[in-house]
């Protein structure tokens, strides 16, 4: 029910689009000597006076000099010396493109998880050389950072060819559980990058603390070896982000099960923990993933225990990809599923996927863990085409799959693997897939799994809708 | 970082997250749309120079509120120094319509109490209870007046009022 009265006043004094305030200057303003109020003149009078006294020349050329004096005390207080400060805005704009990837953060986010970035804004920050994808490039390469304020106080950064996140203001505290999360972690917001190429265990650490009590950044690891990380590996950014970021290497002797990185504290300027990030390191060894050259010469991540050597192709097609590249013919690519088997029992499959990715990582059965999976789990593998794959247990005689507009298809598992090209005749709406269903063999529905047709975004098209920051996305 | 300076981090979390609302109310309370960011930067200045005198016995954000609604009723009791409307003390008089210029006509009869609560809890979208804070009176004598302003309201815009 609209409110007549709300409407008329909402016409009244009508909503501000958009509002930029000055921080800096409200602190510089506040940090400088209070004048004396002459006799007579009322505290309104007073402060419009000094409103109109930011606009004047001579005055922003003291602001100015106020401005640098108050960032100094201000970061000495908050961040401690010695530390390296960037200040925000001072920092080069960042390209278009980063701008846009940061803005498509919030493009089709799900209510709630839009992290309200101001993509205009965002800046170069630093740059720092660390091995983000150690046991597929094998060397350290120079990444960027870059950070965009958000609406709500908090930011987005990203470091390229890496990764990054978003910060909210302060951590959401909806609930207990969340309250209880905020309490533990404190000012810290890291990511212990995992390699299986290092034994799984972190060998890199990204992300961010912010600004406040925290005076120590703190490694602890599996021995009961402790490690301050170092200033150099901490880039404090100043207002509004007033956050450090944090790129830092563990030291390879910590790169093993007995030694590994367990926990990153935030320390106060007494030494109390304000804030931690643990890692809990899996008990399965098979779950370390190693570089494999399968005998065509393409390269997987697998466990130790792949036999490369003896895997074979169990699937191998050509599919139509119709919207490769507008300026690009359609074109028939080669899909293909590998089957690796593992010393110990089991064995691992790999598809090149409709994507083409070039270093993909396969799934693996072993025997010990196969009780715990589902009798069937299918999926969508979107890109410029559209592929289904499922993976079966033996149960599963026949995959059926049924479609929006009543069409069914039924497909035949190869040891255990089904993988089928999507045509284009069930890409539009009213044509989609809705559910796999596993057939035994006497033809009896065991497991049954759904799929939303609406979501936009999934299935290829001929003309993608923009949707803003260089996304463009189909219906 | 000592208690001080974490409140200084908590009042610019507030100034950065409300500002269009803190605008929107000034605008309103001072009846110029245009002298509206001033004074919420002068407001919040006053607020930093003078954090150590928040006590924290209620919530920040409806101190901030206090300092904004009163640096704005101050502006407009000076109109030489702020172009007001000596007629329509609040809203911009340069474009009202009829309706506009009868809901202004309103709003300038209301008393200044039911003004301020109407206009935190329409354009700010406060709560009762931080309204209360902001205007040091009670929850109840928040409900109260916000009713008998919307009664006034409504009659002056004709609109019938549906009893809770």
């Amino acid at each position: 029910v609209t409110d007549p009265i709300a409407q008329a006043l909402d016409q009244f004094v009508p909503a501000f689009p958009s509002a930029e305030g000055d921080w800096q200057a409200i602190l510089s303003a506040a940090a400088a000597p209070a004048r004396v109020v002459p006799s007579g003149t009322t505290p309104g009078r007073r402060s419009l006076r000094r409103s109109g006294f930011w606009r004047r020349v001579p005055a922003r050329v003291a602001l100015v000099a106020a401005v640098v004096a108050l960032a100094l005390v201000v970061t000495a207080l908050a961040f401690g010396w010695p530390q390296r400060l960037v200040d925000f805005f001072s920092s080069a704009p960042a390209p278009t493109g980063v701008k846009n990837f940061i803005g498509s953060f919030g493009v089709d986010a799900p209510p709630g998880m839009d992290p309200r970035a101001i993509p205009g804004q965002t800046r170069r920050i630093t740059t720092a050389r660390f091995d983000a994808r150690a046991g597929l490039s094998d060397h350290p390469r120079l990444h960027t950072l870059y950070i965009a304020p958000t609406k709500s106080g908090g930011f987005c950064y990203e470091w390229t060819r890496s990764g990054g996140g978003c910060a909210p203001a302060k951590w959401p505290e909806t609930t207990a559980r969340d309250r209880a999360m905020a309490r533990a972690l404190g000012p810290l917001g890291v990511d212990m990058l995992t390699d299986s190429a290092y034994g799984g265990y972190p060998h890199l650490l990204l992300g961010w603390v912010r600004s406040g009590a925290t005076r120590t950044l703190e490694a602890r690891f599996a021995d009961g070896a402790t490690a301050t990380i170092p200033d150099t590996s901490v880039t404090w950014v100043s207002a509004p982000i007033n956050a450090g970021f944090v790129a830092y290497t563990v030291p390879r002797s910590h790169w093993d099960r007995a030694h590994a990185l367990r926990s990153v504290v935030a320390l106060d300027a007494d030494g109390r923990i304000i804030g931690r990030t643990s890692y809990r390191p899996t008990p399965n060894p098979d779950s370390h993933l190693v570089v494999h050259t399968l005998p065509d010469g393409t390269q997987a991540l697998f466990p130790r225990s792949a036999e490369a050597a003896k895997a074979r192709r169990i699937i191998s097609f050509r599919a139509t990809d119709p919207y490769v590249a507008p300026s690009r013919p359609a074109h028939r690519s080669r899909v293909y599923v590998w089957l690796v088997p593992l010393s110990g029992g089991g064995h691992c499959l790999i598809t090149n996927g409709a994507k083409g990715i070039q270093v993909p990582s396969g799934v693996c059965f072993i025997p010990r863990l196969y009780k715990y999976s589902s009798v069937l789990h299918a999926g969508l593998e979107p890109g410029t085409r559209m592929d289904f794959f499922a993976l079966a247990k033996p149960a599963v005689a026949t995959v059926e799959l049924r479609y929006q507009n009543g069409k069914r298809e039924r497909l035949t598992p190869i040891d255990g693997f089904v993988l089928h090209e999507i045509t284009a005749a069930h890409w539009k709406p009213g044509t989609r897939l809705v559910a796999a269903v596993a057939l035994n063999r006497h033809g009896k529905a065991i497991s049954t799994q759904r799929f939303q047709a609406q979501n936009p975004g999934v299935y290829p098209c001929k003309k993608p809708i923009n949707r803003g920051y260089g996304v463009k996305e189909c219906p | 970082m000592d208690v001080a300076a974490e409140r200084v981090w908590e009042v610019e979390q507030v100034y950065r997250s409300r500002l269009p609302e803190l605008w929107r109310v000034a605008a309103a309370v001072s009846g110029s749309r245009d002298a509206a960011p001033d004074l919420v930067q002068e407001a919040f200045v006053r607020a930093v120079r003078r954090i150590d005198s928040f006590r924290g016995d209620g919530p920040l954000e409806a101190w901030l509120w206090r300092i904004v609604v009163n640096v704005a009723r101050n502006a407009h009791r000076e109109p030489e120094t702020v172009a007001l409307s000596r007629e329509l003390p609040v809203g911009d008089v340069s474009s009202v319509d009829d309706e506009q210029a009868e809901l202004a006509t309103a709003v300038s009869r209301l008393s200044e109490r039911q003004r301020l609560v109407v206009f935190l809890r329409y354009y700010a979208d406060l709560d009762y209870a931080t309204i209360a804070e902001v205007l040091t009176i009670s929850s109840g004598t928040v409900g109260a007046t916000l009713t008998s302003a919307r009664t006034a309201l409504a009659q002056a815009l004709e609109v019938k009022e549906a009893t809770p």
